[in-house]
């Protein structure tokens, strides 16, 4: 049996217009879509895209600019002209969806038109020449008589199929049954599945934002740029090469939301998520000379005060920091040597100048939180680790959620119960009863079989004769 | 320590994979049952090794979560072998080995490149949010995705072969496409399953879901072109054939990006 043309064109001729509507609707193009999209996201995934920040911050965007040319020396142009580099901006990409969008809002209305005339408008009284098809179509004699003979016809759509209806006409009487409404409603779901998932992507596209890493040591907070909240650190714990970050989230100073960050939980909370991207060793230094009176530290970061402690963070091992101790007219080097891990702590090089010397005062290297004599003052150097936290805001994630679980879950209604239908004219001839039946379903499916099965069972009479075609 | 060293058993279940595709071509040229035991044999038998060198490899490195998309291909080709013992057991369709094995041999040699001669775990092909329960139950739904449209996609190319072409082994179209089939539908739910599992563990790590580290976007290239040859086979008039094997091609390609 073949999949069947299920119902009759219109009167009218077909124009350019439903050659247009053919071609845009048609599955094909689904399907030829589908793959140009799959090619696009892999070239997503595999080359680096450009950050978000970096398309409306010039500096970030020419330091984009150059780790493309310094990675792809002789590529880099090509790639970024052809939009490889950022797929998702690319105006081709924005086609291909668009294009996909209006195949798949046409599948839809195509889906939507059979659904309603599956229900409202499916013509059950099919013509002769509908039962002439040889390929699908299996001719049962009985000598059954006609109620009879229509009863167990019935009863036998009725167990092998769903929604069984009839329509009389004379001493004929045609039938319809098909599988029910879930595969229809599979493909619909699959449809606006797919429609909800790029309307999610969009919806991330347009509104949604990330922060930069923000390196916070313990105590310190800083605003998340662009909202009203704050992100403070409470305590830091690093176990195992994971870390455990106490943080709050403040609203006006008061606190929103508290809770504990790792590498795998993030922390949620006024419509932000705020994820741990990694941590890093710190230290923090406070200085007393010979009497324990506190020596005024200043470091070099940008808008830094002189303060009776300074916090230096540090990122890759050979990072350096310095500070300046105001009252000596020291300056003090530490470079991280050793991150550190499970067995032992970071490490830092340590090195004070006094004036102009290029001799340093002060040689040696810390282990661990300790005290340092330099040119007769004391440093209490805390060994610590920072936190790198960033905070997003994406109102598209929960519909690109339910976009996926409506299409996941259309796709299998899809493929577990495929639709199928059949057709049966129960007609009176000459001294017997004529049953044909014609199927519409994929080659494989089984049901049509059993159906033919069910029917020659119920009129099973030694008189039955079997007339099959095809 | 483990002194054994996996490539041993990856190298003998690579030579067992070769002989158990050509038993199959001898199958499905001339359909004699000596070379369908003899494929059945080494087929499994290099599945098994190839599974042993993975659990050799994962307890030298002291953890049982794979890495990469050299081990999960890995995971895949054993999965591959038992869904064709499986789905593929009728007789009539041993001819379609061939096409399975040739893509398992194709699988396998990238999993060697990978992992023993460039000597890298390639992209997390799984990667991602989530850890511990949830990402191993999406490698494991991953892999069986794989595994099975591997089998379907082998079916498919066997079914492609001209009608002319002499071969007294080959299995009726609609045997194959019965095959290809269950192999695509089976493959297909997984791969459904292991994307949620994705997108849920993600979510609960903060993850963006279209950032390639969340490590869907993989998983979403395959889906997509599954979902199409869904919507294709059911809507249109393509066999499951052809659906399926457009997928393993998708997979396919989506591994070579990523290798």
């Amino acid at each position: 049996m073949a999949t069947a043309t299920e119902y009759t064109t219109g009167p009218r001729q077909r124009d350019v217009l439903d050659a247009l509507w053919r071609l845009f609707s048609s599955p094909y193009l689904t399907l030829a879509l589908a793959v140009a999209v799959a090619l696009a996201l892999l070239v997503a995934a595999a080359l680096p895209q450009q950050p978000e920040a970096a398309h409306s911050d010039a500096v970030l965007r020419s330091q984009w600019l150059a780790l493309v040319h310094r990675r792809y020396p002789t590529t880099g142009e090509t790639l970024l002209a052809v939009g490889a580099l950022n797929v998702f901006h690319a105006l081709w990409f924005r086609l291909l969806i668009a294009l996909l969008v209006f195949n798949l809002c046409l599948g839809l209305i195509n889906l939507a038109e059979t659904v309603w005339q599956s229900r409202h408008s499916l013509a059950v009284r099919r013509p002769e020449s509908f039962f002439a098809e040889e390929n699908s179509t299996v001719s049962l004699t009985t000598s059954l008589p006609w109620d009879e003979a229509l009863g167990r016809t019935r009863r036998a759509l009725a167990a092998t199929l769903a929604r069984p209806r009839e329509e009389h006409a004379q001493e004929v009487a045609y039938f319809h049954a098909d599988s029910g409404p879930w595969p229809l409603w599979g493909a619909l779901a699959l449809h606006v599945g797919v429609l909800l998932l790029i309307a999610g992507g969009l919806v991330s596209g347009r509104f949604a934002w990330q922060t930069e890493a923000i390196r916070l040591g313990v105590g310190q907070q800083a605003a998340v740029h662009g909202t009203r909240y704050v992100l403070r650190l409470d305590d830091m714990a690093v176990e195992d090469g994971d870390f455990r970050a106490g943080v709050v989230l403040l609203e006006g100073g008061e606190e929103a939301r508290r809770g504990v960050i790792t590498a795998w939980r993030p922390l949620r909370g006024g419509g932000l998520t705020v994820r741990g991207v990694g941590y890093g060793p710190a230290v923090v230094v406070r200085a007393t000379d010979n009497t324990g009176q506190p020596l005024m530290l200043q470091s070099f970061v940008e808008e830094a005060e002189p303060s009776r402690s300074v916090y230096l963070s540090f990122g890759a091992p050979g990072e350096e920091r310095h500070f300046a101790v105001l009252e000596r007219g020291l300056v003090v080097r530490l470079v991280l040597i050793a991150r550190g891990d499970a067995d032992a702590g970071p490490s830092f090089h340590v090195q004070a100048y006094q004036g102009n010397s290029v001799e340093p005062v002060f040689d040696g290297t810390l282990v661990a939180s300790d005290q340092v004599e330099i040119a007769g003052d004391y440093y209490l150097v805390d060994v610590e680790h920072y936190a790198l936290l960033q905070a997003r805001h994406d109102p598209g994630q929960g519909i690109v959620i339910l976009g996926l679980l409506l299409a996941c879950g259309g796709m299998m209604l899809m493929m577990w119960k495929p639709r199928a239908q059949a057709w049966a004219l129960v007609a009176a001839e000459g001294g017997g009863v004529t049953v044909k039946v014609r199927g519409a379903a994929k080659e494989r499916d089984q049901r049509f079989v059993c159906l033919i099965a069910e029917v020659e069972r119920v009129l099973a009479t030694p008189e039955t004769k079997d007339d099959r075609r095809g | 320590m483990i002194a054994v060293d996996e490539i041993v058993f990856w190298g003998i279940a690579y030579a067992c994979f070769l002989v158990a595709a050509g038993a199959y071509a001898v199958v499905l040229w001339r359909g004699l049952d000596v070379a369908t035991l003899v494929g059945r044999l080494t087929g499994s038998l290099g599945a098994v090794l190839t599974a042993v060198g993975l659990a050799v490899r994962l307890a030298r490195a002291g953890r049982w979560l794979l890495v990469g998309s050299g081990e999960v291909a890995v995971l895949v080709v054993v999965i591959a072998v038992v869904a064709f013992l499986l789905l593929g057991r009728r007789s009539e369709l041993q001819g379609g080995g061939v096409g399975v094995f040739l893509l398992i041999v194709l699988l396998d040699s990238f999993a060697l490149w990978s992992l023993v001669i460039r000597g890298a775990g390639g992209i997390p092909l799984v990667a991602g949010g989530g850890g511990g329960v949830l990402a191993t139950l999406r490698v494991a739904l991953d892999a069986v995705a794989y595994g099975c449209l591997l089998v379907g996609g082998g079916f498919g190319l066997v079914g492609m072969i001209p009608a002319r072409w002499p071969a007294a082994g080959r299995p009726s179209a609609d045997a194959v496409d019965v095959a290809a089939w269950q192999a695509f539908i089976w493959g297909a739910s997984a791969l459904s399953g292991g994307l949620l599992i994705g997108v849920l563990a993600a979510y609960l790590a903060g993850y963006s879901l279209w950032s390639p580290e969340s490590g869907l976007l993989w998983s979403m290239g395959v889906w997509a072109v599954c979902g199409g040859s869904v919507v294709v086979e059911r809507v249109g008039s393509w066999r499951a054939a052809l659906a399926t094997l457009a997928t393993a091609a998708a997979f396919v390609v989506m591994l070579g990006g990523g290798g």
